[in-house]
């Protein structure tokens, strides 16, 4: 809700992402930190946002795909590999401009994502989720198996370059990441704003009715997949690029988890969700792995194995405990909270 | 022929051990309408206790076969009670997120009991191979699939026929009605739950005879998925008949079109049958029909 | 209230004695040894698929720095000043569950923390580090002896061991020069097959330049078959082989792999009809734990660093692992991660007394690889006969001269002896 004092007069003001000075504000501080963060980043800090970023994005793209039209997907790590895998054989082989591979990554990876979106359009909800599954073996099984993909070697691809400037050190890297970020959030909460964005969510919330009410529901449905492997693609070329390597063990079912844990951790069907949830669970992933030597300090006698252990049983508990407690996600817990503030010390 | 003859038959063979693990995954559906993702956990755990209770602690093995499927039992009451029951009426998303974050759980509370080291049993089952239509299957293979036909035959009579299990029937076609009629559908939950629970303990333990226990154990509740699919998710022989097919294009696969594209075709073959299925037949060979059409 | 103001003065004065004193004793002649700290990077799949062999080498590594620091570190002479100093090694470690993603995290961050040098595990995770690697200017060791790993060497990657192709080469030359006179008729041919994984690291066994070494040799090979990672029988894929006339068959993945690969030979009833040749990465105890009697009679070559024989730094090494951890159960693949932890304090001992203090990542890679041959150094405990060339000398032909040639005797593994691998990868 919106804090006190402010009214919507017309229907652009109600639909404003930006409502208040404050807004603005935070806004341009924001921006301003990002813009100016390699400036007093060490070296950890720059690589860790840049990771964060691709995370960001290529939940942004379950997002549209599960969060707004309903379809689980758990094979976005394998979308993933083919869209760094793209976007590296048309830079590397093919001699295509990095300007001009990413998109093209992200619309093959789009398409790919629609062949594999097909059966949506007669099966739902966790039968979909096993399609994808399938997706996600049978896709890293063909890049394997490839000649022009090098095979189970992985290949090679070079830097990203744009016109004159070649992007090879983490903070050129970091810039061009967070600059296709922003555009990739902008498009997203456009996206939720207009007509398509509508008939998405009436698809999530049932298929039928929407049917009913004239939404070409299986229009909706492959468009929802290929917008949201599109950006998983764009997410991909990214990742291609700053590592300048590509390898099928790159993209394991692993991350389709995580990717999909990021979605519920955050709040599902909410933009801002999506973004925290990726960062929560990216935090939490670095989090856990600094803190395992110190606990195998605590217990050296046991082997090198109880302080890795306790890694997956920590993550797993509180993804657990999250799902039973918050099942809205942090969203919801934050917008209790806003709202708390903003009513105190009134009840409601 | 004899190459047809004997990638058939070891794939029956074959097959028969994933129809257990298979199992587990349908009785769970079935009854509560979770797909279980922990599964390759609970086989593993189960595999693991066999072995700590045989191995070091030195109990005879049917002892300690006994206390593998009551810990399997134990543990499936334990994730029912603790994760499953809290999630009810959430969607099918947030129960599916609960498993795998369950199966890392598990994962991880395995290796911290256990370690990574690879252990095996003592041997209790006769070495060599049968002669099956000029195909060799070995006889431990041999025992595994006699012993899941028969665990499945005992189940799945038990689940179509007996009288006693027509309130778990009703729970499984539609809580609420099932309910209204008294049916406890919590205990049934929770019976199914260790059921499941029991079975892939005996599914560890196969696996373990044959291949050795070790941490590799539960990647094959994954690779059961499409063999449940194929079957059928609801139904007990569907799961059978599904562990059957898939380990037979499995080793069919791997025997005709290996040699052509360069390995590695096994698990992608599966999954291609199954989305073929899910495309035209989601509800696989014995499976309920559901009619939804969009 | 006025506080008393000689209690000031007090305070005041312990603060300054204090500082004085500590500045003082820095710098005291006691403490004018100059005690520095190298750190160095490790990230292993401590959780995930290949857990079992990881742990061991992480223990391996953590014990065998944790005891080369309580013996005072690395001596060196700093070229600078020409002062003997000592070296402690910081080995910052990480579990990485085995996936690409999570190594490629760990190295960032251990960059981050001033690593000079890092250990990887995992052959998807050396690919990626490799470009990082040549950027950030930190050279790396690993275990994936794969050709895409090794050649063309340059400085940034170092192996601890022969590379896949070479060890089998080893084990073609054994078995045509010493197991053919003795177990085929007069002109028999041995007639080789390879049951293996459809991965990278089970692929890695057959290159062109292996396949033209087997026609020198007079081996027939016929071909390669795969077996899913999984998979618990692998009858049809022997049966295949026997059926075109194999005598000796081959593998390259992990131990439980190999174990099923020998139970499905010996379910065929073809134990010691078919001889098993098991490649470095799959002959350890655990296989003959999991293949238990299915196991007698392979052959194959081990992993360096074969702690398991009696030697007394072998005995040495078994003491220092089993004092940080008494319950661990010490097998093969411990002796590669001691392997790695002599590589290392080698290579970093020679970048001190080149480079003197402080270390660079460049300095390293420069120390484990100097074209005038500086890198070469001898095993210190005489572990197994040969020194080990880390050079980039184009001359020069293999990472790892020898190897051992271990046969699986009632369930143990035993020397028959340590042969030579022929440098095959880089033709």
């Amino acid at each position: 809700m919106p804090p006190c004092g402010v009214y919507s007069r017309n229907y652009a003001e109600d639909m404003a992402t930006v409502r208040t000075p404050f807004h603005w504000g935070l806004l341009i501080i924001l921006l301003l930190l990002l813009a100016f963060f390699p400036s007093f980043a060490t070296y950890y800090w720059l690589t860790l946002m840049i990771f964060m970023c691709i995370f960001v994005i290529n939940t942004l793209g379950l997002h549209i795909l599960l969060g707004c039209a309903g379809q689980i997907s758990l094979g976005h790590s394998a979308f993933m590999g083919v869209g760094a895998y793209t976007s590296a054989i048309l830079t590397a082989k093919v001699g295509i401009p990095f300007l001009f591979a990413l998109p093209l990554a992200g619309i093959v990876t789009g398409l790919v994502g629609l062949i594999f979106g097909f059966p949506s359009v007669r099966v739902k909800g966790f039968y979909l989720a096993l399609v994808t599954l399938g997706a996600q073996f049978i896709l890293v099984y063909v890049i394997e198996h490839l000649e022009i993909t090098g095979g189970t070697n992985g290949m090679t691809c070079p830097f990203a370059s744009i016109g004159p400037w070649v992007l090879d050190t983490p903070a050129k890297i970091y810039w061009l990441t967070m600059a296709v970020t922003g555009v990739m959030i902008f498009f997203t909460h456009n996206l939720t704003r207009t007509r398509v964005g509508r008939a998405l969510i009436a698809v999530r919330d049932n298929d039928i009715a929407a049917e009913v009410l004239g939404v070409d529901v299986v229009y909706y449905k492959l468009l929802a997949f290929f917008i949201g492997c599109f950006f998983t693609g764009i997410a991909g070329s990214l990742w291609a690029h700053y590592l300048t390597s590509v390898h099928p063990d790159q993209f394991p079912l692993y991350n389709s988890i995580l990717y999909l844990g990021a979605i519920i951790v955050g709040g599902i069907g909410t933009l801002f969700g999506a973004i925290t949830g990726a960062i929560v669970m990216r935090g939490f992933d670095e989090a856990i792995r600094i803190a395992t030597p110190a606990l195998a300090e605590l217990f050296p006698t046991l082997g090198a194995n109880i302080a890795p252990a306790i890694g997956p049983m920590v993550y797993g508990l509180v993804i657990m405990i999250f799902l039973i407690f918050e099942p809205r996600g942090l969203h919801h817990a934050w917008e209790r909270l806003k709202s708390s503030i903003r009513l105190w010390p009134f009840a409601y | 022929m004899s190459t047809f003859f004997h990638l058939l038959a070891n794939g029956l063979a074959v097959g028969g051990v994933y129809a257990v693990v298979a199992l587990g995954f349908t009785l769970i559906f079935k009854a509560t309408k979770v797909f279980n993702f922990a599964i390759g956990e609970f086989i593993c755990i189960g595999a693991f206790i066999v072995w700590s209770f045989t191995v070091p602690f030195g109990l005879p093995l049917p002892v300690g076969i006994l206390i593998g499927i009551l810990g399997g039992g134990f543990l499936g009451f334990l994730c029912e009670r603790l994760c499953v029951r809290p999630m009810i009426g959430q969607p099918v998303l947030s129960i599916i997120i609960m498993t795998l974050a369950l199966s890392f759980f598990l994962n991880g509370a395995a290796i911290l009991v256990w370690g990574s080291m690879p252990a095996s049993y003592p041997t209790y089952l006769p070495k060599g191979s049968f002669e099956v239509a000029g195909a060799a299957v070995g006889k431990d293979i041999m025992f595994c699939f006699v012993a899941t036909l028969v665990i499945g035959g005992a189940i799945g009579f038990y689940f179509q026929r007996a009288k006693g299990s027509i309130p778990m029937r009703a729970a499984a076609e539609d809580q609420q009605v099932a309910q209204a009629a008294g049916v406890r559908v919590k205990k049934i939950s929770t019976l199914v739950w260790i059921v499941a629970g029991i079975v892939c303990a005996v599914g560890g333990l196969f696996l373990g005879t044959i291949r050795g226990v070790d941490m590799y154990l539960p990647e094959f509740g994954l690779k059961v998925v499409p063999a449940v699919l194929v079957g059928g998710l609801e139904s007990i022989p569907g799961a059978i008949a599904g562990g059957l097919i898939i380990g037979v294009l499995e080793k069919l696969g791997s025997g005709y079109i290996n040699p052509l594209v360069g390995g590695g075709i096994e698990t992608a073959i599966a999954y291609i049958i199954m989305i073929i299925f899910l495309i035209f037949r989601p509800y696989g060979l014995f499976g309920l029909k559901k009619i939804e059409r969009i | 209230m006025k506080h008393s103001n000689m209690g000031k003065f007090i305070v005041w004065g312990m603060m300054v004695f204090l500082t004085f004193g500590l500045w003082l004793g820095a710098y005291s002649p006691a403490m004018s040894q100059e005690v520095r700290l190298v750190k160095i990077g490790n990230s292993h799949g401590l959780t995930g698929a290949v857990s079992v062999a990881h742990t061991a080498y992480m223990e391996a590594m953590i014990a065998y720095f944790k005891d080369l620091n309580e013996r005072g570190g690395i001596e060196f002479t700093n070229p600078k000043t020409g002062k003997v100093g000592k070296a402690k090694i910081e080995h910052i470690w990480a579990d990485d569950g085995y996936v690409v993603s999570k190594i490629v995290a760990n190295f960032t961050r251990m960059k981050g923390d001033g690593i000079v040098f890092f250990i990887n595990g995992s052959v998807g995770g050396s690919l990626a580090c490799l470009e990082l690697s040549k950027r950030d200017k930190i050279a790396q060791i690993h275990a994936g002896n794969i050709k895409a790993l090794m050649y063309p060497k340059h400085k940034w990657m170092v192996t601890s061991s022969a590379a896949y192709t070479d060890s089998f080469g080893a084990g073609i030359d054994w078995i045509t020069k010493e197991w053919t006179p003795k177990n085929l008729p007069a002109g028999g041919k041995v007639k080789l097959g390879i049951i293996t994984s459809d991965t990278a690291f089970g692929k890695a066994l057959l290159e062109p330049s292996t396949e033209a070494y087997m026609k020198e040799r007079g081996v027939e090979f016929l071909g390669m078959l795969f077996a899913g990672v999984g998979d618990i029988d692998m009858s049809p894929q022997v049966k295949s082989m026997v059926d075109k006339g194999a005598n000796w068959i081959a593998c390259n993945h992990t131990a439980p792999f190999a174990s099923n690969l020998a139970k499905s030979i010996g379910r065929l009833g073809l134990q010691g009809k078919v001889n098993l040749f098991l490649n470095q990465a799959c002959f350890d105890d655990v296989f003959v734990q999991q293949a238990g009697e299915y196991a007698e009679g392979t052959i194959g070559i081990g992993f360096t660093g074969h702690i398991l024989d009696s030697h007394p730094y072998n005995d040495k090494m078994r003491e220092i692992i089993k004092r940080y951890y008494p319950n661990t159960n010490i097998f093969y693949q411990h002796g590669n991660g001691v392997n790695y932890g002599r590589i290392i304090e080698a290579g970093i001992t020679a970048a001190l007394n080149k480079f003197g203090f402080p270390l660079t990542g460049e300095n390293v890679a420069d120390a484990f690889f100097s074209a005038d041959g500086k890198g070469v150094w001898k095993s210190p405990g005489g572990l197994i006969p040969g020194d080990y060339d880390l050079t980039s000398n184009p001359a020069d032909n293999a990472m790892l001269h020898d190897a051992a040639l271990l046969v699986a005797e009632k369930g143990k593994l035993k020397v028959i002896k340590y042969v030579h691998c022929p440098g095959l990868s880089f033709r």
